[in-house]
């Protein structure tokens, strides 16, 4: 027997329908992003492979999160801690190199002493992946192991065969999902079948990871963190968009009679990052910052745990505002072993 | 080909033998201008050798606005060439005048842009509307004429302008909405030629005047402020808008405020006038009254 | 000050909402004359803080904004007379400063009532008295700030998924 599809015309219908036991989110484009929401939500769901804006690491990291609320009202004193999830989630329409960035996060978050918001919306949220093929420019998912045509990690993996998304359980959770949609499915056509197993990834396989030296002391005074450096403005963009940053900060404040405690997304590309009390700063420098950036994300973090962190979806690319992608550091890196190897390269 | 058979010099050729003499004559030197991003459109690139000045390009996708680096060099050593739009010009100016760069420390080259490319196609830019470049302004050198050219009037696309609102409720509504997609990344400030405070209210931890807890009333307090800063010394150049990755049309807040500073206070434009002073630096006592009467923008 | 409650039409009662409003004061002409309302017994409602600077030009525009939009319902900013600031021209600064913000919060859509620019003599007290009730009989009639209210476009923010 086929494995289950269900005709586009009634996927909007399943999403609401799965949404009344439990939280369902998805891509849906409104006022010109693309970013995931909890349905119902205005503007429309898109199941395509197309990024979102926000990667799918800010459903588990929110960018800013409660830890708990004071009132000092008269009257009124006391604390509240952040309320815990309420029901189970399920995210549809994420892609490959977005779901791979939650392997590379759970060794940190995970860790001895586990994040708990973390850890809980990670082990109640299910996946529905989008079979994808990486075709943006801008992509290069697998040269960083990643298939997007069948994602790891997924629960549910969709294909797009035209008119209909196949529906493949991966996992036991996933299959719940299907159950939940029993009786909207129908069979796939042998044709559709044949669609889904012909997808294959066109992303750029040729950025060479795994040829970036071991012993970042060849890489500490490359002419090429200047030459980044100069063009850099700062902006931290790229950390913000990057699925596989983790780093954020704790602050108070207060408004009125009310304080906060939350957790936001910081970015060790802002100049504040690394600023001590008393004003001490050792990343004072961009060149510093830059530098770090890219030897955490190539070398530090894959010292540590095998593996670099970067997923290839090049956001970073897309967005910076001057021009800067990691894929074209990783080629540079790679090239050589040798300080002032880069001056003047520019390809 | 001109009839001789020769290819004609275009201004880019011309733009990259101006920089090659340059760093060949001036050892230690820089020289700021655009090459061509691998991929697609422009990036900044700093030169530091003759060689080099083949990667430069100039066409209708140089958005950057240059100028913006300056100021981060300033106080160091080595003269600094750098490409300039009519807009950059204004912007030059204006940090000239704030002491921001030494103008004996630049070579300022003259592009003479007659408008870019809308980011989407090949439609005139938004930001090239009203295009306006500084009077009197001394270039070492130059590509051609450095006028300002024949484009719509940003008063004429200022009326239709105005997808916030006439009522105050509207207006209030519009920008919850636009404000909401803001991530507060900053790059917006990161880019801005006018931000160049050494230490920014926004990276000030004691007192902090503004988290990152990325509701509205924290959005709202970063960009009124910075739009409050910016007043009468944005240039229009557009940078704002396009670093920002979710696409908040800050240029309609900044337009606003640039329109309120030429009605109140005759100000055409920063770095327009070498002889007219930034309009939040000076006074008058012919200043308006103050009142909550306000004029429909 | 004595206080008598603030005006409260039909939707503040409801609500029971007292308005803040944030009164910067400088010291050589507009504090005088608060301190003169005072000293004269002159009925005003109770909802000022009353913050003394020594010229209203030191009242930076983010002072402003960051008192709206942490719980305040409208910042009053008084001034000596253009022509008697005892720096000479401190008020013109901040009467230029005043008509930008002023222009900026509107385009941003908060009613123009919630952030005033008057001036008020060491020997005004009376207009003292009646500017403070002018100004919060406003406030209270426009209802709370609606930057006040916590966690309004919180997709990105708060105890949450993201979503």
């Amino acid at each position: 027997m086929n494995p289950g599809c269900l005709d586009k015309a009634g996927i909007e219908d399943a999403l609401m329908h799965l949404a009344a036991s439990r939280d369902v989110f998805a891509p849906v484009r409104e006022g010109g992003t693309l970013e995931f929401r909890r349905l119902p939500a205005g503007g429309l769901v898109f199941l395509g492979p197309e990024k979102t804006l926000l990667p799918l690491k800010t459903l588990y990291l929110p960018m800013t999160e409660d830890v708990f609320s004071r009132c000092m009202k008269a009257g009124e004193t006391g604390m509240e801690i952040a309320a815990p999830m309420e029901r189970d989630r399920v995210v549809f329409g994420a892609l490959g190199c977005d779901i791979a960035t939650l392997h590379l996060l759970d060794p940190v978050l995970l860790g001895e002493p586990p994040d708990e918001a973390y850890r809980e919306r990670r082990e109640r949220t299910a996946i529905v992946a989008l079979a994808c093929k990486g075709e943006g420019p801008e992509c290069f998912c697998s040269s960083c192991d990643i298939d997007p045509a069948c994602p790891g990690g997924s629960d549910v993996v969709l294909t797009d065969v035209g008119d209909a998304f196949l529906f493949d359980a991966l996992t036991e959770k996933g299959s719940r999902i299907l159950e939940t949609l029993d009786g909207r499915l129908r069979e796939a056509t042998d044709d559709e079948l044949a669609t889904a197993r012909s997808f294959d990834s066109t992303a750029a396989d040729n950025i060479p990871l795994a040829k970036i030296p071991e012993d970042f002391a060849d890489l500490w005074e490359a002419d090429l963190w200047d030459d980044l450096a100069s063009r850099c403005i700062g902006c931290g963009v790229c950390t913000l968009l990057c699925p596989t940053c983790y780093c954020f900060d704790v602050q108070d404040e207060q408004r009125g009679t009310e304080s906060k405690r939350f957790k936001t997304w910081d970015s060790c590309m802002f100049s504040e990052f690394t600023r001590m009390a008393g004003g001490d700063n050792p990343r004072d420098t961009k060149r510093s910052r830059v530098r770090q950036r890219f030897l955490h994300k190539l070398q530090y973090y894959s010292s540590e745990h095998g593996k670099a962190a970067c997923v290839g979806c090049g956001r970073c690319r897309v967005h910076c505002p001057v021009g800067i992608g990691i894929d074209e550091v990783i080629t540079r890196l790679a090239r050589g072993k040798v300080p002032g190897e880069v001056k003047g390269g520019g390809e | 080909m001109s009839e001789h058979g020769m290819p004609e010099t275009t201004m880019e050729d011309n733009l990259r033998t101006t920089a090659a003499e340059f760093l060949g004559r001036t050892p230690g030197a820089c020289f700021i201008g655009y090459e061509a991003a691998p991929q697609g459109g422009t990036r900044p690139v700093f030169l530091r050798s003759a060689g080099d000045a083949g990667r430069l390009v100039w066409n209708r996708w140089c958005y950057a606005n240059l100028t913006a680096y300056l100021p981060e060099m300033n106080g160091g050593e080595g003269l600094i060439g750098i490409a300039v739009k009519g807009c950059d010009a204004r912007a030059l100016r204006e940090l000239v005048r704030a002491g921001q760069i030494e103008r004996a420390r630049l070579f300022v080259v003259g592009l003479p842009c007659t408008g870019l490319s809308a980011l989407d196609g090949d439609t005139l830019a938004g930001r090239c509307h009203g295009c306006m470049y500084p009077e009197d302004f001394v270039y070492d050198a130059t590509l051609g004429p450095m006028e300002t050219p024949d484009l719509p009037h940003r008063a004429d696309v200022a009326v239709e302008e105005n997808p916030a609102g006439k009522t105050v409720e509207e207006r209030r509504r519009f920008w919850e909405a636009e404000l909401d997609r803001c991530i507060r990344c900053e790059a917006c400030r990161k880019i801005c030629y006018a931000c160049y405070c050494p230490e920014c209210i926004f990276e000030k931890t004691d007192p902090r005047w503004s988290s990152r807890r990325r509701d509205h009333a924290d959005k709202f307090f970063f960009h009124a402020v910075r739009a409050m800063h910016l007043a009468g010394r944005c240039i229009g150049c557009g940078e704002c808008e396009r670093a920002c990755p979710a696409g908040v049309r800050l240029m309609l807040l900044n337009r606003s405020l640039q329109r309120d500073v030429e009605v109140l206070f005759g100000y055409r434009g920063a770095g327009v006038d070498e002889n007219v002073a930034p309009p939040l630096t000076t006074v008058s006592r012919d200043d308006p009254e103050f009142t909550v009467e306000r004029t429909s923008p | 000050m004595t206080g008598e409650p603030a005006a409260l039409t039909e939707k503040t009662r409801e609500k029971n909402y007292e308005p803040k409003v944030l009164v910067f004061a400088c010291n050589w002409c507009s504090y005088a004359g608060a301190d003169m309302a005072g000293v004269a017994r002159l009925q005003m409602p109770p909802n000022c803080r009353v913050i003394r600077v020594m010229c209203s030009a030191r009242v930076r525009p983010e002072m402003v904004v960051a008192a709206l939009t942490r719980g305040i319902d409208a910042v009053l900013v008084l001034g000596c007379h253009p022509g008697d600031c005892h720096y000479v021209e401190g008020n013109l600064h901040t009467r230029r400063r005043g008509l930008v913000l002023g222009g900026l919060l509107d385009t941003l859509g908060l009613e123009p009532e919630r952030f005033q620019l008057r001036w008020v003599s060491a020997a005004e007290g009376q207009k003292y008295a009646e500017v403070i009730r002018e100004v919060v009989e406003g406030v209270a009639a426009l209802g709370p700030n609606p930057l006040g209210k916590q966690n309004v476009g919180t997709r990105n923010a708060g105890n949450h998924d993201g979503g």
